[in-house]
């Protein structure tokens, strides 16, 4: 059996190499869907018979994407459309974009029109989804992407593989949550970079082989004394923080990420699919009943209460919100997760990252400063 | 024994002796930041001020952008936290200190002790620094430090929109070039970053007493500004430019 390092290092291995995945599936003969962020029904894709891919840009320079782009546009968004456009998605069979909100929305569009070499396949979902009228929106939408997805992958998706895809996605969402929790208790075992790698490797990995790996790591981490000694416990969010640099500075500054808000992981992660009943409506119904996250609509503003609530129940130090540039959704919801985690005595530090930004010394300086505060 | 404070910031380092009790006996300022010959002659200055050798230095503390590749310095410590630790005993008992550098601004917020609380810097982007009031002086042809006086002379100040650096550069010469004065273009210049800076502090939250460091602080017009659009008195000292580089060395001697 393979020991907690070890098991670690592999996944840091597919995380930093996801081209390698991809020809690995393409290699074994499957065929590969593209997911972009998020909500996205892999589970669709994976009862066609084929391999879901995350897809949520990489970090590095928009060059021809700036064609379509202004400048001041989600960095994630801008470097998917440079990949596209730089050829290095055309192994993927299609590519699932949502309209979350209104830059996915233009993104997919565009990808659309500029990378024509990969079919787009639009995920179309409601945001008013307390309402029948919004239930009814996301199956009638989700019936149509059954047809779609399986025609992407030759193939017509059936109820019962559907099934069993869900019952696999389900498993794997809780091992992963399963994982958070485990890597929060153990911090001097899993670095804040390898934590976002066993998250990154989920996205390029078969689910199924993932979530035994998975699995296999939360046992040898569940047999080990936990212990955050040393390290400031901190609360996450935002919707990213796999930018090499930036978990560097955090691994450097002890940090120790005790819960998370981060959109992908435990807010992507929170979903648990019925397994009783029609498959597709299943899907959809989960997506409904899906909260507290920037992206979707919650007229409570759910998701701010959320992050106070995260610190005080987890007993963090801090929280750090890594504010993703020119996340719309996201920039609404700050000042209001500011004054939240100010009521609720939290220490708080926001951070702008993105993508395209190959420096983090502003960040450093502002995370060094935070941890002498916590500290 | 001595104690050395270094602060290698973007544009200009800082160097700064105490004693055992905390007292400056020594500073030094050199134009260029990390990886220049700056920081030496800081040093170099400072010693000689304080009539104190090498060897009399018992730790040397970093901060700054450049603190990690000053390569004598027993310890680092982040600006923020220094500025922090400097201002609690250049203005003592003060609550908020607004630090505008050569590429940052950033507020801090101080406990009732002196220690630092919580802080907002401004975000990648040279608008609100000192590094615009450079490009803005380049544009006048003076010397950024006699921006105070254009303004003083200024019968109305001219609004500036552009947020960003380069944009706002354009603004001013079409504004020059359109009849405005020289003096009331550098008072909209002002006022640019006296919004920008107040709208950090805002975010932030203020509480009196309130203090300015960082070379921007000896613009007095630019000051006064601030202090109107913010409602409160604003201190500040002739050590301002040092203050990162005092609180550096104050944790070199708490070591």
């Amino acid at each position: 059996m393979a020991d907690i390092k070890e098991l670690l290092e592999g996944f840091t291995e597919v995380a930093d190499h996801p081209k390698a995945e991809l020809d690995r599936h393409i290699a074994a003969g499957k065929k590969v869907i593209g997911v972009g962020p998020y909500y996205v029904l892999e589970e669709l894709v994976y009862a066609a018979g084929a391999i879901p891919f995350g897809v949520w840009g990489r970090v590095g320079t928009a060059s021809k994407a700036r064609e379509y782009f202004p400048p001041f546009y989600c960095s994630i968004c801008q470097m998917t459309l440079e990949m596209g456009l730089n050829h290095e998605l055309d192994k993927l069979s299609g590519i699932m974009l949502t309209a979350l909100c209104d830059t996915l929305r233009g993104a997919s569009q565009n990808f659309r029109v500029g990378v024509t070499q990969v079919p787009m396949i639009f995920v179309t979902q409601p945001q008013n989804r307390a309402t029948e009228a919004g239930r009814q929106y996301a199956i009638d939408s989700y019936t149509e992407l059954k047809t779609t997805v399986g025609e992407a992958c030759d193939t017509i998706i059936d109820d019962d593989k559907l099934a069993e895809a869900i019952k696999l996605y389900n498993n794997w969402r809780a091992a992963m949550r399963t994982f958070l929790a485990e890597a929060a208790k153990h911090p001097a075992l899993v670095s804040v970079a390898q934590r976002a790698a066993v998250v990154d490797a989920g996205y390029y990995m078969d689910k199924a082989e993932h979530l035994k790996k998975v699995e296999a790591l939360n046992e040898l981490l569940a047999a080990q004394p936990a212990s955050t000694d040393g390290f400031k416990k901190v609360v996450l969010s935002g919707v990213y923080y796999d930018i090499p640099a930036l978990t560097q500075i955090l691994d450097e500054n002890h940090f120790a990420v005790v819960a998370d808000d981060i959109a992908k992981e435990s807010r992507a992660l929170q979903l648990q699919v019925s397994e009783e009943g029609d498959p597709t409506v299943a899907l959809a119904e989960a997506f409904c009943k899906a909260g507290n996250d920037s992206i979707l609509f919650d007229e409570n503003k759910g998701h701010v209460a959320h992050v106070a609530d995260l610190y005080k129940e987890s007993g963090a130090d801090g929280v750090v919100l890594l504010l993703a540039k020119f996340c719309d959704p996201e920039e609404f919801d700050a000042p209001h997760v500011a004054k939240a985690c100010k009521d609720a005595g939290a220490p708080f530090v926001q951070i702008e990252i993105d993508q395209s930004t190959e420096s983090y010394e502003q960040a450093r300086t502002q995370l060094e400063t935070f941890a002498d505060i916590i500290g | 024994m001595f104690y050395l404070g270094m602060d290698v910031g973007s544009t200009a380092t800082k160097c700064i002796v105490v004693d055992g009790s905390g007292t400056i006996v020594g500073k030094g300022l050199a134009r260029g930041g990390a990886g220049t010959k700056a920081p030496a002659a800081a040093e170099a200055e400072a010693l000689a001020q304080a009539q104190v050798s090498e060897s009399e230095i018992e730790t040397i503390c970093a901060t700054g952008y450049g603190r990690h590749l000053f390569d004598q310095a027993n310890m680092e410590k982040s600006e923020l936290s220094c500025h922090a630790k400097g201002a609690s005993r250049l203005f003592p008992g003060v609550r908020t200190v607004i630090d505008i550098g050569g590429q940052d601004a950033k507020v801090l917020r101080l406990g009732v002790g002196g220690s630092l609380e919580n802080f907002a810097m401004n975000d990648k982007c040279a608008a609100g620094t000192g590094r615009f009031l450079d490009v803005m002086a380049g544009v006048f042809g003076c010397d950024v430090s006699e921006l105070s006086d254009y303004d003083r002379q200024s019968d109305h100040s001219v609004s500036i929109s552009s947020t960003c650096t380069v944009f706002a550069e354009s603004e001013v010469i079409s504004k020059l070039a359109s009849g405005e004065s020289i003096y009331d273009v550098a008072a909209g210049v002002h006022d640019s970053v006296v919004d920008r800076t107040a709208g950090l502090a805002n975010r932030l939250g203020i509480v009196p007493p309130v203090a300015m460091t960082g070379g921007v602080a000896l613009n007095d017009a630019l000051r006064e500004r601030l202090e109107k659009k913010i409602g409160y008195p604003i201190q500040t000292s002739e050590l301002a430019q040092f203050n990162g580089a005092f609180g550096a060395a104050i944790y070199a001697l708490e070591a």
